[in-house]
């Protein structure tokens, strides 16, 4: 408590030393310039309100999942069936089903589905096919025809009235369906999504992944959970009620960010979507800039993709305000933010070095490190994650996102323009 | 001599996030190059996996559900 305290403190007092030094800049008489000043101020405004409102949502829903710990104590017998999508990934896919294999859980099944892979993949999951009282697990294979039909194939042949889909690069925690299970007890809950954790940290790229997926699952998703509406299903660990999944189409393979788009047809059928903390997942995060840019191509293009399918709801906000309003946020969070980001950078340099007040970059700059500083510390100290990821937030704001935001403009404008694009297929390593 | 730490710390976020953004737009535009020079040799060697997939996943019927 007390280092939430402080945490609440040091982001207030921020706030207002924002303010403070922004206030300043507004004495310039040049149109242009006050433009520029209102737009940083207001750009300032909006990042500390959505640091303060996701950081308040998430221990919201801290304090509840600790609350309703106690009530998921009994047991649980709904079917499950594991769905594992899988394109050349024999250098993983082992170390994954192993993990699968070993849940706590003891009523599911395992289905590997390999959509056409030209590796060994099909035949590493043949070799461990296995049967054993309510738990087994069968290798499929068929054409090569993307993930989405990979995933309604698997779901075709599932028996579980739950399905949860797993990515054949990551390993999952061994209570992780257990913990999951529970929700499904509310009927209105049409899926789960679990926490995602980078466990190759072997290089600078993967180790601010690594802190990026921390602050996006216990900022953002465990904010968004509050409300039971988490946007993204994330591949490497969802769990779906199986008739939600049907009612809603299945899988559709008409955006590059098939679990987005579940997810937004889901809670476009008023599901809530909930978010199991502890239900962790492993996954190899890209370990070179050039893999990385490839992910995150796909990811933005994909979740542009999804947004323009479902833009009817942007103004539907008296039929289904929960929907309208994870729209206008992926819009935001997908658009506006990265402009913004690289139009306040480029200007907040113009203003300081046109006006001989060159001391306002370093004010910038530390506002949103010691910011970014705090948000992870926060997020580090409710996960299982070394203390030394923090270290990385300096790098974080000027150098990672900097980077990653010039991608995802660069992208969005191909995406604006319809450029053709493929899957883009990442290269595994098999650290898992 | 003296000199303003504060100027010097200033100018020094100045540069780096400068050059991360121009890095950024270099290796965005690197990446693009690198595929577009792999999606041409795998035509070449008539094994493109990927457009072979963007096939089905635009023009096939959805068979299943």
């Amino acid at each position: 408590m007390i280092k939430l305290l402080l945490l609440a403190s040091i982001l207030l007092i921020l706030s207002f030393f924002s303010l403070n030094q922004l206030n300043n800049l507004y004495t310039y008489s040049d149109t242009l310039v006050k433009t520029g000043v209102v737009f940083i101020l207001f750009f300032s405004l909006i990042v500390i309100a959505r640091y303060f409102i996701l950081l308040l949502l998430s221990m919201l829903n801290l304090y509840r999942h600790v609350k309703n710990k106690a009530k998921y104590k009994y047991k649980h017998t709904k079917m499950v069936s594991v769905i594992v999508p899988c394109y050349n990934e024999d250098v993983v896919l082992k170390a994954s089903l192993e993990s699968l294999k070993n849940q706590t859980y003891s009523n599911f099944e395992i289905i590997v589905v390999d959509d056409g892979s030209n590796d060994n993949t099909h035949l590493i999951a043949k070799n461990m096919e296995f049967s054993e009282g309510k738990k087994r697990l069968i290798a499929l294979t068929k054409k090569n025809a993307g993930k989405a039909n990979a995933l309604n194939y698997g779901i075709e042949k599932a028996k579980g009235e739950l399905i949860l889909s797993v990515d054949a690069d990551s390993k999952l925690s061994p209570d992780a369906i257990e913990l999951m299970v529970p929700y499904f007890d509310d009927p209105k809950v049409g899926a789960v999504a679990g926490s995602v954790y980078v466990t190759n940290k072997d290089t600078l790229w993967t180790k601010l992944q690594a802190l990026e997926y921390i602050q996006g699952l216990n900022l953002v998703r465990n904010g968004q959970a509050y409300l039971k509406l988490v946007n993204i299903i994330p591949g490497p660990i969802g769990m779906f009620r199986k008739s939600a999944v049907i009612e809603a189409g299945g899988y559709q393979d008409d955006t590059y960010a098939e679990d987005c788009d579940l997810t937004l047809h889901l809670i476009a059928r008023r599901y809530k979507i909930d978010y199991e903390i502890d239900a962790v997942s492993y996954t190899e995060a890209p370990e070179d800039l050039m893999d990385l840019l490839k992910q995150r191509y796909r990811w933005t293009r994909g979740i542009l993709q999804s947004i323009l399918k479902h833009k009817s709801s942007l103004w539907m906000w008296h039929k289904n305000f929960a929907m309208s309003m994870v729209i206008w946020y992926m819009l935001f969070e997908a658009i506006f933010w990265p402009i913004a980001s690289i139009f306040a950078n480029i200007f907040i340099i113009y203003l300081g070095i046109d006006s001989g007040h060159s001391e306002m970059l370093v004010y910038w700059w530390i506002i949103f490190t010691v910011l970014d500083v705090a948000a992870s510390l926060y997020c580090v100290s409710v996960t299982k994650e070394s203390m030394k990821l923090v270290l990385y937030a300096l790098y974080y704001r000027i150098f990672f996102i900097n980077v990653i935001n010039v991608a995802k403009v660069l992208a969005s404008v191909e995406e604006f323009f319809g450029i053709k694009m493929n899957w883009g297929k990442l290269e595994r390593k098999g650290k898992i | 001599m003296s000199f303003d730490i504060l100027e010097v710390l200033s100018y020094t976020v100045v540069v780096i996030t400068v050059l991360t953004m121009i890095f950024g737009v270099i290796a965005y535009n690197f990446y693009k190059l690198r595929e577009i020079r792999r999606a041409k040799s795998s035509t070449k060697d008539g094994i493109n996996q990927e457009e072979e997939r963007d096939k089905y996943l635009y023009f096939e019927e959805k068979e299943l559900l």
